[in-house]
């Protein structure tokens, strides 16, 4: 007998929004914001019952996490966007933006920083705290650290989850829905970064 | 003079002929240059027009690079030229990641709504906030009818719309002041 057997979804069966796509340089940022324009508007807005309006934010959501391999990896990185049905755990759907490189890391790149001064207790978690919690961005320049805190702040508006991992660390801002700990040290080492950015399905008043 | 800079043309013209979108610092650094360029081909004093109708998505970093950057350059005092600027067809979600920037810098900017009423966006402090409002009622008034219909105290007006003409907001006209938008 050939062929394959078509088996049921199972509960945590996924639509793919992004495949798998390489990001290394500017470029390739516009390209990903312009596929997943094009592609997720109206499945945030049907599925995930997310406002119209907000569908903008989404891509900019996307686009700040891919820029933060471009400017501070040193190497390029990956990018994929999903809506998966969480039925044990949430009961909802959501859609994920998985963003990772296998470059320097947080602590690395704000080591990197001219100037900066170490406190005693420096390590992946710290570097974490900083950059993703305090906005500190590598770079002197003030306008630098925006791209993650508006990251948290969209995650903040639509109860989303963020959680970035880096080194032997893992900093997450935890949602009501998840009980995930905010901060998980001593971790495998895992060079570069990985950032998931997690939007549950809006619940309205029918 | 009244200079109008279509962002998505400087977006094509001086990146890629296939974007829409104001995403990431490289792109923002490029149209800023793009913009810079025209206002070095304008006269000393000269007011544009910086027109978002036809761009898709504007991103934080971008909104960093295109519009904090290029008001914190034009405010300083050895600003090239004495350039203002008029925001024209911001949308929300373009309001979103302007407003944060300006937030961020202590800046804020015209825009001007479809209507054609303009508002001030991002961080003034009271003063300013009613003197600029004074002055949008007004049309071009002087410094004492400023005091006085902002309810500010005479020795203090000069110096709040000093402010507001040094940020950008406001501009010296035939001895008079009048909000940046009030002459379009």
């Amino acid at each position: 007998m050939h062929g394959t057997v078509h088996r049921a979804r199972a509960s945590g069966e996924s639509d793919v929004l992004l495949e798998i796509t390489s990001v290394a340089k500017s470029e390739d940022v516009h390209e990903v914001v312009g596929r997943i324009q094009q592609k997720s508007a109206s499945i945030l807005v049907k599925e995930l019952n997310i406002d119209a309006k907000a569908t903008m934010g989404f891509a900019m959501t996307l686009s700040e996490a891919c820029q933060n391999i471009v400017e501070h990896a040193g190497r390029g990185g990956w990018v994929a966007v999903q809506t998966y049905r969480w039925q044990k755990r949430l009961g909802r759907r959501v859609v994920v933006i998985a963003v990772c490189d296998a470059g320097v890391g947080f602590r690395q790149s704000l080591e990197s920083a001219q100037g900066r001064r170490m406190s005693d207790r420096w390590d992946d978690g710290m570097a974490l705290e900083e950059a993703v919690i305090r906005g500190v961005s590598r770079f002197r320049d003030p306008g630098r650290g925006q791209g993650l805190a508006g990251v948290r702040r969209y995650i903040g508006r639509w109860d989303g989850k963020l959680s970035v991992r880096s080194g032997t660390a893992r900093i997450a801002i935890v949602p009501s829905w998840d009980e995930d700990v905010p901060l998980e040290e001593k971790l495998p080492p895992f060079p570069g970064a990985q950032m998931q950015i997690t939007i549950p399905e809006r619940i309205t008043d029918r | 003079m009244i200079n109008h800079i279509d962002l998505s043309t400087v977006l094509r013209r001086t990146v890629c002929d296939l974007y829409s979108d104001l995403v990431t610092r490289p792109t923002g650094a490029a149209v800023r240059d793009g913009i810079e360029k025209q206002l070095s081909e304008l006269g000393d004093r000269s007011l544009t027009v910086i027109d978002f109708s036809h761009v898709g998505l504007l991103d934080y970093s971008c909104a960093d690079e295109i519009v904090a950057k290029l008001l914190m350059r034009y405010a300083e005092a050895s600003a090239p030229r004495d350039a203002y600027f008029l925001f024209r067809g911001v949308s929300d979600s373009h309001l979103d990641a302007i407003e944060t920037v300006l937030e961020r810098h202590g800046l804020a900017i015209v825009a001007q709504a479809e209507d054609g009423t303009v508002v001030l966006v991002g961080t003034v402090d009271d003063p300013e906030r009613r003197a600029w409002e004074a002055m949008s009622r007004l049309g071009r008034a002087m410094a004492v009818d400023l005091a006085r219909e902002a309810g500010i105290a005479p020795e203090q007006v000069e110096r709040v719309i000093g402010a507001l003409c040094r940020r950008r907001l406001a501009m010296e006209l035939d001895g008079g002041y009048v909000v940046v938008g009030a002459v379009t």
